[in-house]
């Protein structure tokens, strides 16, 4: 789960490991493009609007690249007609609004990493 | 048209002429052969001279006015205009007229430079608006997740185990709070995006009993909870291009007043649509107490609420039907309501059966 928001990050990877699920926390994207390079995962939850590099570089970076992952964006924020062409062009999945209910989140997780 | 420059010669041309005919005439019809002559040559003089005279007065003329000419030109297509004027030729209405051209497209090109600025300036406060906007937009929800999330986890006894029920209580009363605030948020963010024209909508194919079942199906539960009789009315089914998702928020709206406002004894709702005149009509009706025709006016403001403490718990905010009638002027249709007081109340929205054309931003 890739989110600055480390009360967010913190209550999702709770709730998620009480389900037995594991969960790596990035509250940077920088550090989340590295774990998505170096380690494998069933999916990826990432946050738009982040500091320094955002949620749209960290898919556009995946793009350029021969990983592929499949990403559930969970954002906060609007998504304007142009970034939504950038998400849809993308390995992106769904896209959820914050703040969803947790229960909703889950079952999509599941849904997306084929679990 | 005519030109200056073709009037003046045709003018002089002509006098010219008859001046040199009439001198010609004199020559061959007079007896003195020396007087005729010397009248001839100066015939001849003069038409020349006022041939000359006429090119001369008309290139003085008809010069700086054409140069004003290509001047207002460009100026009414770029409202642009050179600095170097003609130079002062003598001529005293050419004088003025340039002079007052000159300060005439001085003051409009002035004008139409603080127009631009002052655009500019309110395209920018837009965008600084609509950028503040979506930054709290932003802000207000990020933290709701976390509450609302560790909420849910503590009512989940399978996850974190049994709560007594003094702690169940608490986390109850906070999930109500917080449950209101997120309503509360949410509507805020929509009257915001309403006022901003930045409300989007879609545009699809859909049927009115689709929608209706929609609204009924989603509501019947809480209707059932509460001993609302909820009714359902149809003529018949009818296609629309709109955007089903914004009629469900309408309706959604206008169902949950009718629920807050109907009366305890034999609460009856009845939602529905017919056709009228190219329009589908969507209606909700309920036999609450009514709204005074003074009132119906007033409803439809911002945060505003009837103030009759008696009727209800206060617990909305007075957005909802705001955010309906912005809405459904988005979605091209109308809104409105007819009720007496003590005689219950039927809120209606219209939306046109074609296509309506939407500017999403
Ligand atoms: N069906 C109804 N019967 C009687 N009065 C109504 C009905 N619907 C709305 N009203 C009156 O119109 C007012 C404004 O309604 P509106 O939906 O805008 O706000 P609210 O329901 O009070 O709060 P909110 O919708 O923001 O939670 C209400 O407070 C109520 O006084
Ligand atoms: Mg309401």
């Amino acid at each position: 789960m890739i989110d600055d928001n480390e009360q967010i990050t913190k209550m999702v990877s709770t709730f998620l490991s009480l389900n037995n699920h594991k969960c790596t926390i990035a509250n940077h994207a920088q550090d989340g493009l590295e774990f998505m390079i170096k380690n494998e995962y069933d999916a990826v939850i990432l946050d738009l609007t982040m500091p320094d590099m955002d949620g749209y570089d960290i898919l556009e970076k995946i793009n350029e690249s021969d990983i592929r992952y499949k990403v559930i964006v969970l954002t906060a924020s609007n998504i304007s007609q142009e970034n939504m062409e950038k998400i849809k062009q993308s390995e992106t999945k769904i896209i959820l609004q914050k703040p969803v209910d947790i229960d909703v989140l889950l079952e999509k997780i599941s849904q997306v990493a084929n679990l | 048209m005519l030109k200056i420059k073709h009037v003046l010669f045709l003018m002089f041309g002509v006098t010219s002429f008859i001046i040199f005919y009439m001198g010609f005439l004199n020559y061959i019809t007079t007896e003195d052969q020396t007087m005729g002559l010397i009248m001839l040559t100066f015939s001849g003089i003069v038409s020349i001279g006022a041939l000359i005279g006429t090119f001369y007065v008309s290139r003085k003329i008809t010069t700086p006015i054409e140069s004003v000419i290509d001047k207002m030109n460009k100026f009414s297509t770029t409202t642009n205009v050179d600095e170097d004027f003609l130079p002062h030729n003598g001529i005293k209405e050419l004088h003025f007229l340039h002079e007052n051209f000159k300060n005439m497209t001085g003051i409009v090109s002035d004008t139409i430079k603080k127009e631009r600025k002052v655009n500019k300036q309110l395209q920018d406060m837009d965008k600084r608006k609509v950028e503040f906007m979506s930054m709290v937009s932003h802000e207000l929800k990020t933290p709701l997740m976390p509450i609302l999330g560790y909420i849910q986890l503590l009512k989940k006894e399978e996850l974190l185990g049994k709560l007594n029920p003094q702690q169940l209580d608490a986390i109850n009363e906070i999930d109500l709070a917080i449950t209101r605030l997120q309503k509360l948020v949410q509507d805020v963010l929509i009257v915001q995006k309403i006022d901003l024209e930045k409300l989007t909508v879609t545009n699809s194919n859909i049927d009115s009993e689709k929608i209706v079942n929609t609204a009924y199906n989603a509501f019947l539960p809480i209707c059932n909870l509460k001993g609302v009789k909820l009714g359902k009315n149809l003529d018949a089914n009818h296609n629309l291009v709109s955007d089903p998702d914004r009629i469900n928020q309408v309706f959604s709206n206008l169902i949950s007043n009718a629920i807050e406002f109907v009366p305890k004894n034999n609460p009856e709702i009845e939602i529905g649509a017919y056709d009228e005149e190219n329009q589908i009509v969507f209606f909700v009706k309920d036999n609450g107490a009514g709204i005074s025709n003074e009132e119906q006016k007033n409803i439809f403001k911002k945060f505003y609420q009837i103030d009759a403490t008696s009727k209800r718990k206060k617990e909305g905010s007075g957005l909802g039907l705001a955010i309906c009638e912005g809405i459904v002027k988005k979605l091209g249709g109308k809104i409105g309501v007819k009720s007496e007081i003590g005689k219950g109340t039927m809120f209606y929205f219209a939306l046109s059966k074609e296509k309506i054309q939407v500017q999403n931003f």
